[in-house]
């Protein structure tokens, strides 16, 4: 078992080590350390304690990339095996359950850690700052490949549970957003709960909640990292979010390797797409699918993508029931006016709109380049930026679900209209759109450039983008500040900054436009 | 699979005669080069295809099939040469050639959660076809191919030879002039190849020019009229298939199977008119005759044995496999 484990461990270590990528990001990642570590020093004057402030940036920085990473690098360990159909070659090579899952993540998990541990030294840096102890620097590392455990372990499982990469981030993502939101939303029912009598305040339900939020609370890396980070910390390195995520990810693990076999037990036909959920819509809709017309590729992305009509129907009657949810327990269990519920419902549709385009545009050209059709449109006599426009336009309905409900919170929000209103005329209400253009943008952009974590990697670039226009925005402010005051409009500024972030979207569209030539001809 | 004659009455829609008449070749190729880093994939290849021919390309792998195949239906740009399909040139006319010709690639490359028809209906209409002209040409595909009683099912679920079958219907259905296939019969089992050379030969019985890569000569023998053969990217022959051997300087030669033996029969045979060479084949009653190039007469050859009174039992010709031909042209190795 352990001479396949090792091969295996072997060969993936010697294949990251032979890659450029992998020291570029290495390098990028020093640079990003090394441009915290500016950054606070460039504050300094202003800010107390910079090693805290170094120490804190740092931290947080981890576990955003962490997060990352659980979505992406630990969810496909296993997937990428199914989706190239070795996987029933490594099982003929003898190895069992044991050795692929421990082959498989562990040479994932030593490469993640190793990026941890380069960056241990530079952090330790925040001592000789000032503001920070050992221990609380040790802890948070601890702290840190705890959580890193729990995701390679986590993203394992669904690695073996699902067919295709991109579900098994979708259900890693799930699993976090679950971890991070346990013990607020369990505070949440309780409070709904006892505020509309169906439970007893200090009863033994009420109780239970309680000491459940606690403990998903206590096992959460966001709180252990606001408690190390807080000034006096004294407590063990090893705390109980460690003791956690560790058992947390045991059973992960464990469920992984007894459902290794009910999930990969054709390895093959894992991959083959005729089972899965999304197909059993489609299949549903086959009866009722129009034929294509005058814009062929937009109806095949909206059918074979967005999923089609009944996949809308469903999301639809979804957002209605959450809406619905929002409006009914709003009122009734917290005491928040109907105005306030629609502000809610607006905030969250606009989060599923969000979520559901930078999901269509990380699979639109990867799908296509995956399975090796991109030729095929290449081919037809039809221009690439007219392909490229029709796949988005394709993807474009699947959204109206969310935006009618969308609407319908911000007629029941008295400012919603107002603030919909702000979305065409206010520059400063373009900027988000524009971000949120530029980020679906560079989502397209990569998902032709990597082969997973086109997503992940997009939101690491606009994080990154973040940070690095905090450190080096000082101009920007400045020219914006200049604008207001001179032209007295206040959107001056941001008029501005849109202009640059769309030239941006500009030019990276043009470089979409090259990659998916570039993908056809390979 | 359909028979020929099942298949006869099917013809493709709309306009599936090609003036050849009025036509260029159908592919000319021009030194044409191609690189990637400090690799050539193609150097300095010149070829014809002639309209309506059925032309092998052949070279073992990694020969530059696949890149000269890309250049010429125009996924990738010339680095240098020339190429013209029906006169256009690639590069100039690019949305032009792509109307005119079929692309099938190496790999499967379907959309495999759309039905057989499904698929055939979107490049139909990615190729602007009205819907009624779209039935029309997918029924007549799907008999062609013989898949219509499969036309409702997912692709994901056709083997690999149906997949290869409606790949091959889907380049047929914008009804291109010129087919331009890779290696379309890699991974078929040989019944699934002896179907797709009779569909190709149907094809070209419909006046389209086939240009089909393979790294098996001897795959294309009986099907082609033409035939390139490249190896690591240089054009080592271009011309008839019948013509191939003469290329490679190997003398016709025949088998000849004698009653008894005859004394100096050996040298006998080697006097006679346009006979090269003459071997005894393993010690019995069986010679192998090579004749010159310029006089081959088998007449006279057997007239010279019965006048010796040598009882003829068997006559064969004896074809140098084209394997034989395809190594010494390609034994070039890397480069």
């Amino acid at each position: 078992m352990f001479t396949g484990t090792l091969a295996l461990l072997h060969r993936a270590l010697r294949l990251d080590a032979r890659l450029l990528r992998t020291h570029l990001f290495r390098v990028g990642f020093a640079g990003l350390v090394y441009a915290s570590l500016i950054y606070t020093w460039g504050t300094s004057a202003l800010l107390g304690a910079p090693g805290l402030k170094l120490f804190e940036t740092m931290t947080y920085l981890n576990l955003v990339l962490i997060s990352l990473a659980g979505i992406s690098f630990f969810a496909t360990a296993i997937t990428e095996e199914k989706e190239e159909d070795t996987l029933g070659l490594l099982k003929l090579a003898g190895l069992n359950p044991l050795g692929i899952l421990l082959g498989k993540s562990t040479s994932r998990l030593v490469g993640a850690i190793l990026l941890l541990l380069v960056q241990f030294p530079f952090t330790l840096l925040a001592i000789t700052l000032g503001g920070v102890t050992l221990l609380q620097v040790l802890a948070a590392y601890c702290s840190l490949a705890a959580y890193m455990v729990l995701l390679a372990n986590v993203g394992l499982f669904f690695s073996i549970a699902c067919r295709r990469g991109g579900a098994a981030s979708a259900s890693t993502l799930l699993f976090m957003i679950l971890y991070f939101l346990a013990a607020p939303g369990l505070l949440t029912i309780r409070l709904g709960l006892v505020n509309g009598g169906v439970i007893v305040k200090s009863g033994v339900v009420d109780r239970f909640f309680e000491d459940s939020a606690e403990l998903c609370r206590s096992g959460s890396i966001w709180n252990r990292i606001e408690t190390i980070t807080q000034t006096g910390f004294g407590e063990s390195p090893i705390g109980t979010q460690v003791l956690f995520s560790l058992v947390i990810a045991g059973l992960f693990f464990l469920l992984a390797w007894v459902s290794f076999h009910h999930f990969t037990r054709d390895a093959r036909g894992a991959a083959k797409p005729k089972a899965d959920f999304s197909s059993r819509f489609i299949a549903l809709g086959r009866k009722y699918r129009s034929r294509p017309r005058t814009r062929p590729l937009a109806w095949k992305e909206f059918h074979f993508v967005t999923g089609g009509m009944p996949v809308q129907i469903a999301k639809f009657v979804f957002y209605g029931m959450l809406a619905g949810l929002v409006f009914w327990a709003s009122e009734r269990y917290y005491g928040y006016t109907l105005a306030q519920a629609g502000q809610v419902v607006a905030i969250m549709m606009l989060v599923a709109i969000t979520i559901e385009s930078s999901m269509y545009a990380s699979v639109i050209f990867h799908d296509e380049w995956r399975d090796r059709t991109l030729p095929l449109l290449t081919m037809m006599p039809i221009r690439p930026t007219t392909i490229i426009t029709s796949k988005i336009a394709g993807c474009g309905p699947a959204l109206v679900p969310a935006l009618l409900w969308l609407g319908v919170g911000c007629v029941i929000w008295p400012q919603g209209l107002t603030e919909l209103g702000n979305a065409l005329i206010l520059p400063s209400r373009w900027f988000v759109l524009l971000v949120a253009l530029l980020f679906l943008t560079l989502t397209m952009f990569f998902s032709m450039v990597v082969r997973w974590g086109a997503l992940p990697l997009a939101i690491a670039v606009m994080a990154l983008g973040v940070i690095v226009s905090g450190c080096c925005g000082s101009p920007v402010f400045g020219m914006m500040a200049v604008v207001n005051r001179e032209t007295g409009f206040q959107e001056g500024g941001f008029f501005l900054v849109d202009l640059v972030i769309l030239t941006l979207i500009v030019g990276l569209q043009f470089d979409v436009r090259r990659r998916f030539e570039i993908a056809s001809s390979q | 699979m359909s028979t020929m004659s099942e298949i006869a009455p099917t013809k493709i829609a709309p306009t599936s005669t090609v003036d050849r008449g009025a036509e260029a070749a159908a592919v000319e190729v021009r030194n044409l080069s191609q690189s990637f880093g400090e690799r050539w994939a193609v150097r300095n290849a010149t070829f014809n295809v002639e309209a309506g021919a059925l032309h092998g390309f052949v070279g073992p792998n990694g020969a530059g099939k696949t890149t000269s195949l890309k250049l010429i239906c125009t996924l990738l740009e010339p680095q240098a040469g020339t190429i013209r399909v029906f006169g256009q040139d690639v590069v100039l006319h690019q949305q032009e050639v792509r109307r005119r010709i079929g692309f099938m690639p190496d790999h499967f490359s379907m959309y495999r959660r759309m039905s057989v028809f499904e698929y055939l209906d979107f490049f139909g209409a990615a190729y602007g076809l009205a819907t009624a002209q779209r039935d029309r040409v997918i029924k007549d595909v799907l008999a062609l191919v013989d898949m219509h009683s499969r036309r409702n099912d997912l692709i994901a679920g056709l083997s690999r030879g149906m997949q290869q079958r409606v790949s091959l219907a889907r380049v047929l259905v914008s009804d291109p002039d010129l087919l331009l296939l890779d290696e379309p019969a890699s991974g078929l089992d040989p019944r699934a190849r002896i179907e797709l050379m009779e569909i190709l030969k149907e094809l070209k019985g419909m006046g389209k020019t086939i240009f089909i890569s393979s790294h098996i000569l001897s795959e294309l023998a009986d099907l082609c009229d033409s035939v390139t053969i490249i190896d690591v990217g240089r054009i080592k022959y271009s011309g008839s298939m019948s013509a191939l051997l003469a290329h490679t300087h190997e003398h016709p030669t025949y088998r000849l199977g004698v009653g008894a033996e005859f004394p100096d029969l050996e040298q006998r045979l080697g006097e006679l008119k346009g006979v090269m060479r003459v071997e005894r084949v393993d010690g019995r009653a069986e010679f192998r005759v090579s004749f010159d190039w310029t006089v081959i007469d088998t007449n006279a050859l057997l007239r010279g044995v019965l006048d010796m009174g040598v009882a003829v039992v068997s006559f064969t010709e004896e074809r140098r496999h084209l394997n034989e031909a395809f190594m010494d042209l390609t034994q070039g190795g890397l480069e």
